[in-house]
């Protein structure tokens, strides 16, 4: 595996080193390495991501390195080894989530999609989702303290036109 | 505004596609923002058993039929990417679902999932033959009681996974036509169909 490292650099000024490896999960930065971007001693600057955030992103790039290194870790394993690999994982993931407030999370999913990494996008939706599932819209809008601009008469309106849907 | 309505559309979307339809529907009254995006959702999936639609009467189940011709003709994703059923209420029959079927096919959806868990041959779905020329398919998941009566011609030219799980067969050749239809076929799971000796 190549040891290679680089510095990424967060919007206020934070340094942070990373495996290269790991760094390549974000397909931007994948790309910037592939056209020769990144000078050795520069750190990569990104402009839209803060420190605390970055350094969750690299928390996850970082244990998700092994998933590239298809062709060299998957071979030898057998497959209750994959299975046992891939529910450590998920566990870890679920703790990673959990461990977070909803504001860090909608900050996580911006910085993903910034760097284009798309399973931490998909991780983070899913989790985002499942505070959604089984609710009320009501109930929805008090955990994501969505403001109702309906005026009382428009709800009505929706309500009597979409009968079909809260029947 | 507040954080998650300030999220682009296509993220909001992908947020979305992790819930089940009738979650999705609902996020329409949370507020202006919302009222539109559950038609763009690329993923749709009915279960007639969530809404306990088993009225002696078939009063709820039209509620059922409704909601579903509705969220179907809404939908206005520019690809239809899913599209599960899952129907186990006696009142559901060949014509809802060759129905739902033909707007699906207009819609050009990539992936079908129809499940039809109940006891009685005479509850069973027929797939209507147009399905078998459903030119963009390419994942396709038939479970329990479905009839294939497939025609000469079968033509999945895009199918690439096939699953028939205890489904039954109108005749012999049925299976070997449609195998012979999905040229790029690279996933097939099947199982021995419960009415074959």
């Amino acid at each position: 595996m190549s040891s290679n490292m680089i510095m990424l650099k967060s919007s206020d000024g934070a340094s942070f080193e990373i495996e290269e490896a790991a760094a390549r999960k974000s397909k931007i930065i994948a790309n910037m390495i592939e056209v020769e971007c990144v000078d050795e001693d520069k750190a990569i600057p990104l402009q839209n991501v803060t420190g605390n955030i970055l350094a969750l992103v690299i928390e996850y790039c970082n244990k998700h390195i092994v998933d590239d290194d298809d062709d060299v870790a998957t071979e030898e394993a057998s497959e209750e080894e994959e299975e046992a690999k891939k529910k450590k994982v998920d566990d870890w993931e679920a703790e990673f989530m959990n461990s977070m407030s909803l504001e860090t999370m909608f900050e996580l999913l911006l910085a993903a999609n910034y760097l284009n990494i798309k399973s931490l996008i998909d991780l983070v939706c899913q989790t985002i989702a499942n505070n959604i599932k089984d609710k009320t819209p009501e109930e929805v809008r008090k955990i994501f303290s969505i403001e109702n601009d309906f005026t009382p008469e428009e709800e009505e309106e929706i309500r009597k036109e979409n009968a079909w849907a809260f029947g | 505004m507040d954080i998650i309505s300030n999220l682009p559309d296509e993220l909001l979307l992908r947020i979305l596609s992790s819930l089940p339809s009738n979650d999705v529907v609902a996020t329409m009254l949370l507020s202006k923002r919302w009222q539109f995006l559950w038609t763009m959702v690329p993923k749709l999936d009915f279960d007639d058993s969530v809404h306990e639609y088993f009225g002696e009467h078939g009063v709820d189940y039209r509620v059922f039929q409704e909601y579903v011709d509705r969220v179907l003709a809404s939908n206005k994703a520019p690809v239809l990417e899913t599209l599960k059923f899952k129907l186990s209420c006696r009142l559901s029959s060949t014509d809802d679902i060759t129905t739902w079927l033909r707007i699906a096919n207009a819609r050009r959806v990539r992936e079908l999932e129809i499940y039809r868990s109940l006891k009685g041959d005479a509850y069973s779905f027929k797939l209507p033959q147009y399905l078998y020329a459903f030119q963009k398919l390419v994942v396709l998941k038939l479970y329990k009681l479905i009839t294939l009566d497939v025609p000469v011609e079968v033509r999945l030219s895009s199918l690439k996974s096939l699953y028939l799980v205890s489904v039954h067969y109108k005749d012999e050749v049925s299976h070997r036509r449609l195998l012979a239809g999905c040229p790029v076929l690279e996933e097939l799971v099947m199982d021995k169909s419960e009415n074959e000796p």
